[in-house]
């Protein structure tokens, strides 16, 4: 009885949303966030132009490489240890950096979910060890200037289709620091060292995937990662949107 | 593209309504029947979209024919051109001021014929007041007077261009008591009340007619640009930086966002801003052009603020369209309406290809450093305002009968200073209510915009040939609007859809910002330097139609006004382009007697400047209800008022003195022109002598009292009348100028041919507004010369 009412009172949840979304769709036509042709917001002419990350990949950090390899040229160098690996979705080229630029900087949050889309379809491609997905977190202050945190909904959308379990709150940025966009690799790591801090309760045991949008050097990851070890967590992998090179 | 082809449809289906009169029922079978057959062939997406087509001109239709009333005795327009009645109602809008009415919209209440009981009715009939006493939103009515037909002429019909606002009577100034007032909405009140104090504070800061403007921009009341000015407006193509358009509320809305972000939640700021473009949309008046831009704007900040969405542009023009046209079908058919939807329709279709078409024009010829900054110069003056107009002009053409073709480079010139002028001209607004020092500093930087924007136009205006008449018939306009759309259908084989209108509005002032202070330093120091006193004794006679007005300027820059005329707007015109901006002061007003068309134009006067003393004859209250509102404006502003008495002289501090000649103790009775304030101007071997209205029994008592009379330049008394300026006063006078402040082709037949004759044994040269327009007669106290202009 009581479990009929439940997946009613959701069936219901999920028809009225879907309604909704009709009339959404008819008063505030979706166009698309890259190319304005309406009907959706990314048309199928930008979502057959996305450029997936394919092999050769670096096995470690996940950069195009020309041919396999365990570890690529800048991993030797400067690897991204604790991290277990690192994965993404498409490379960071066009559309993606104006899609992203738009989820960001635009205020089109809207777009998240078919940015999370694309997560999930690529998803299977990389066979990562997962419990528990993470988002990484913005600091409260720039969270609030912009209103919401754009991994934080990339991770819900993403596991909302992949039926994982998402981390609420489970990274915190205990540090404010200035965008990494600019900096070069050693300063992005200066700059987010020590800014996390994770919760125990949720992480303990687990394997945590860390999601953010684009991975540039893997800094960000790479901080979150030790605060998620340092709380716990088994073993800690990153997985993006895109990819920069 | 589903929202925009049912728009397309809705407006179609109301168009097709007023040709086709079905009833009701048969348009709603027509939006049934398409809605149950898309549901049919939901799967079938171009079959679903035409069949929604359908389904909206179907209840585009239906809300046609509701939207006619029914006329029966319960309704006021049932009454029409029938004889007398009194009715009671309430005000429900802000009286729209003229220059010498108001209009009221009075929501009617009951009806009662001459000596009959009084009935209930309900509609809204346009009344037409006389200005004073003054009428405000919330006041409850008695009237008395004939409810009538609105008119029909042969270009215009009144009677429609008022039915599609819900108006079916008129009422000419009907005998009128107050019998209440404060009703009404209370939000309604509280704005207009705002809007007042606004309007006050613009008048203080900043003179006319620049002025009036900014009235125009900010505020949406333009009543108080002068004809001649509204005329050049219309004759460069610029009468849409009067209106308030998307322009001011793209500005108000990045404004409210900007400043409530800080303190408010993401979702938090969308509600701030929408609650102040409506606040703003009520406080302007709620024209069409604004309702659109505001709901259009509304729309913005929900999808991409709230929803974070892009924001489909012409789904929320059509979607403002669609809702414009549900609350009241008529606005289809309202000018403003449809110039705003046309021009927002070509923004979005034209902007682009228009830019990206000449960058790749000029790309074959300059580097790309140049086109860049070649692009920037000319993008947003010239190429937008080209899109903007290539749907325009078929109807300003049809409506307007002409073609302005000097409108693009007066828009690229003019459109630019416009951000400066909604920014200084709103911060000078707002400040100034609350600090008027600080408001007035902003309000002089204000006012330079405005005088650029007014200097151009009127520039522009003086072109030969800036204006050509054209005739486009109805179906004229349906081929060019067929042509339009058929080559932009070709241009466009993939359509693309653009926010260029909302990039468009948000204009990047801080660059500017440094280039802009010093210009702005360097203009005040000379403007306040070309305005600085010159030293001689200036006699302007404005040209105020039918009427009197006279504005002196003694050497040192003494400022009096001899009477105001009939039509505040000119008089506040004439006075802010001869009054320095800086000075708010008037030293000496002269209210010559109550009669309308001398100070009519006085009583907004003291809402502008600071006025010494006003002399008046010595009348009282309840000669006219003109004259009470001058008597009252002048106690309210803390002005004395004096009566002028024969024998008294006034001395004004740089050696030019007043000799008051008339009246003397004992006014005629019923004589109002008889006892005009006359006096006699000196300065050095120059005089002057004014008479107001008088006629031949204030001359001969003047000659009584046996007074110097003789004056070189004697302003003729009562318009040049047959009864005034006799043969006994002019030789005791010996003008060498006579002036006469006259309307073409008035009703009075002033000046009279007499009078004209007399003028010419005594040997003096006759200078006539009506001939020559604004006459100034400038002297430096021995030689004198004269000079006409606007």
């Amino acid at each position: 009885m009581t479990d009929y009412f439940q997946s009613s009172s959701a069936h219901w949840k999920h028809q009225t949303r879907r309604l909704a979304n009709i009339i959404l769709d008819f008063v505030f036509p979706p166009v698309c966030a890259h190319c304005k042709k309406p009907g959706a917001l990314i048309c199928s002419d930008c979502l057959a132009a996305i450029p997936w990350l394919t092999e050769p990949i670096c096995s470690h950090c996940g950069r195009v490489v020309s041919r396999p390899m365990l570890r690529c040229a800048a991993c030797q160098k400067n690897p991204l240890f604790p991290l277990e690996r690192v994965r993404a979705a498409t490379i960071f080229a066009n559309p993606i950096p104006d899609l992203i630029h738009q989820l960001k900087y635009n205020g089109l949050f809207a777009l998240a979910e078919p940015l999370a889309g694309l997560m999930v379809e690529a998803w299977s491609n990389w066979k990562i060890p997962v419990d528990l997905v993470v988002a990484v977190p913005l600091h409260p202050d720039r969270e609030k200037k912009r209103g919401y945190n754009q991994s934080d909904l990339l991770v819900t959308h993403f596991c909302k289709k992949l039926n994982l379990e998402k981390g609420v709150r489970a990274l915190q940025r205990i540090r404010n620091t200035p965008p990494q966009v600019g900096l070069n690799a050693s300063n992005r790591q200066l700059n987010v060292a020590n800014a996390f801090q994770a919760d125990p309760n949720q992480v303990a045991g687990k394997d945590v995937v860390l999601v953010d949008d684009v991975c540039t050097t893997g800094s960000t990851l790479k901080a979150g990662a030790e605060a998620l070890l340092a709380a716990g967590a088994g073993r800690v992998s990153g997985y993006c949107l895109a990819r920069a090179l | 593209m589903v929202v925009v082809v049912m728009g397309i449809a809705w407006l179609a289906g109301i168009w097709l309504a007023s040709g086709l009169a079905q009833p009701v029922i048969v348009w709603l079978l027509v939006g049934g029947a398409g809605l149950a057959a898309s549901a049919l062939f939901w799967k079938r997406a171009r079959i679903r979209l035409t069949l929604l087509g359908l389904a909206a001109i179907g209840f585009g239709g239906a809300r046609y024919g509701t939207a006619v009333p029914l006329i029966n005795n319960s309704h006021i327009a049932y009454y029409n051109d029938g004889p007398a009645v009194t009715l009671t109602g309430l005000v429900v809008d802000e009286p729209d001021v003229r220059d010498r009415f108001v209009n009221l919209r009075v929501e009617m209440e009951s009806i009662a014929p001459e000596d009959g009981p009084a009935q209930p009715v309900h509609g809204t009939a346009l009344v037409r007041a006389f200005r004073y006493p003054e009428i405000a939103y919330g006041m409850r009515l008695e009237m008395n007077g004939r409810l009538e037909t609105p008119p029909e002429w042969e270009d215009f019909s009144y009677k429609e261009y008022l039915a599609r606002q819900n108006i079916y009577s008129l009422i000419n100034t009907p005998r009128i008591s107050i019998m209440a007032e404060n009703e009404g909405n209370p939000l309604y009140r509280a704005i207009y009340a705002f809007k007042a104090r606004a309007q006050t504070t613009i008048n203080r800061l900043i003179p006319d007619p620049q002025a009036a403007l900014l009235s125009g921009i900010l505020l949406g009341s333009d009543t108080g640009i002068a004809p001649n000015l509204a005329d050049d407006f219309r004759n460069t193509g610029m009468t849409h930086i009067i209106a308030i358009s998307g322009f001011n509320i793209a500005i108000l809305i990045a404004i409210l966002v900007q400043v409530s972000e800080p303190f408010l939640s993401r979702r938090g700021a969308v509600g701030f801003a929408i609650v102040g473009i409506t606040l703003y949309t009520l406080l302007v008046g709620a024209d069409a052009s604004v309702v659109r831009a505001a709901i259009m704007g509304g729309i913005y900040l929900v999808a991409n603020r709230l929803l974070g969405r892009p924001n489909f542009a012409y789904a929320s023009l059509f979607l403002a369209g669609f809702v414009m046209t549900l609350v009241n079908p008529f606005t289809l058919w309202d000018v403003g309406f449809q110039l705003s939807f046309t021009a927002t329709l070509g923004l979005m279709l034209y902007a682009d290809p228009f830019t990206r078409w000449t960058r790749r024009r000029l790309l074959r010829y300059l580097n790309r450093k140049t086109v860049r900054s070649v692009m920037g110069l000319i993008s947003e003056s010239i190429l937008i305002t080209l899109a903007a107009q290539v749907l325009t002009l078929p109807l300003m053409a049809a409506y307007f009968g002409q073609l302005s073709l000097i409108s693009l480079p007066a828009n690229a010139l003019i459109l630019p200073a416009q951000p400066g002028v909604m920014l200084w001209g709103g911060l000078a607004t707002l400040t100034g209510m609350a600090v008027p020092a600080i408001g007035q500093i902003f309000g002089w930087i204000a006012w330079l915009f405005l005088s650029y924007s007014i200097g151009l136009v009127r520039l522009f205006a003086a072109v030969p040939g800036a204006a050509v008449p054209i005739a486009v018939s109805p179906t004229g306009i349906m081929i060019i609007y067929a042509a339009i759309g058929a080559v932009t259908w070709l241009a466009k084989q993939e359509p693309e859809q653009r926010e260029r209108v909302t990039a468009v509005l948000r204009q990047n002032f801080s660059q500017r910002a440094a280039l802009g202070l010093s210009l702005l330093a360097a203009t005040l120091a000379i403007g306040w330097n070309v305005t600085q006193p010159d030293g001689n004794l200036h006699i302007v006679f404005i040209d105020v139609g039918q009427g009197d007005a006279t504005f002196i300027q003694t050497p040192s820059g003494r400022q009096i006004l001899v009477d105001g005329g009939y039509y505040p707007s000119v008089l506040n015109d004439a006075l802010g382009r001869r009054i320095p901006f800086w000075d708010k002061e008037i030293d000496l007003m002269v209210a010559t007697h109550p009669d309308a068309d001398h100070i009519s134009g006085l009583v907004g006067v003291f809402g502008r400047y600071r006025v010494g003393q006003l002399i008046t004859d010595g009348q009282g209250l309840g000669e006219s209800p003109i004259y009470d509102a001058v008597l009252l404006a002048a106690e309210e502003a803390g002005t004395p008022i004096r009566r002028a008495l024969a024998g008294e002289t006034i001395f004004i501090e740089d050696g030019v003195r007043l000799e008051v000649l008339h009246p003397g103790a004992e006014l005629f009775p019923d004589e109002r022109n008889e006892n005009s304030v006359s006096m006699r101007l000196v300065y050095g071997d120059f005089t002057y002598l004014f008479t107001g209205d008088a006629e031949a029994h204030a001359e001969e008592a003047m000659l009584a009292r046996r007074v110097p009379l003789d004056a070189l330049v004697f302003k003729a008394g009562h318009h040049g009348s047959k009864g005034s300026s006799g043969a006994p006063f002019l030789a005791a006078i010996r003008p060498q100028i006579i002036t006469i402040s006259v309307g073409a082709d008035n009703n009075f037949g002033h000046p009279s041919p007499e009078m004209l004759q007399r003028a010419q044994d005594v040997g003096a040269v006759v200078l006539r507004t009506d001939e020559l327009g604004t006459i100034e007669v400038v002297t430096d106290g021995r030689t004198m010369w004269w000079q006409a202009g606007p």
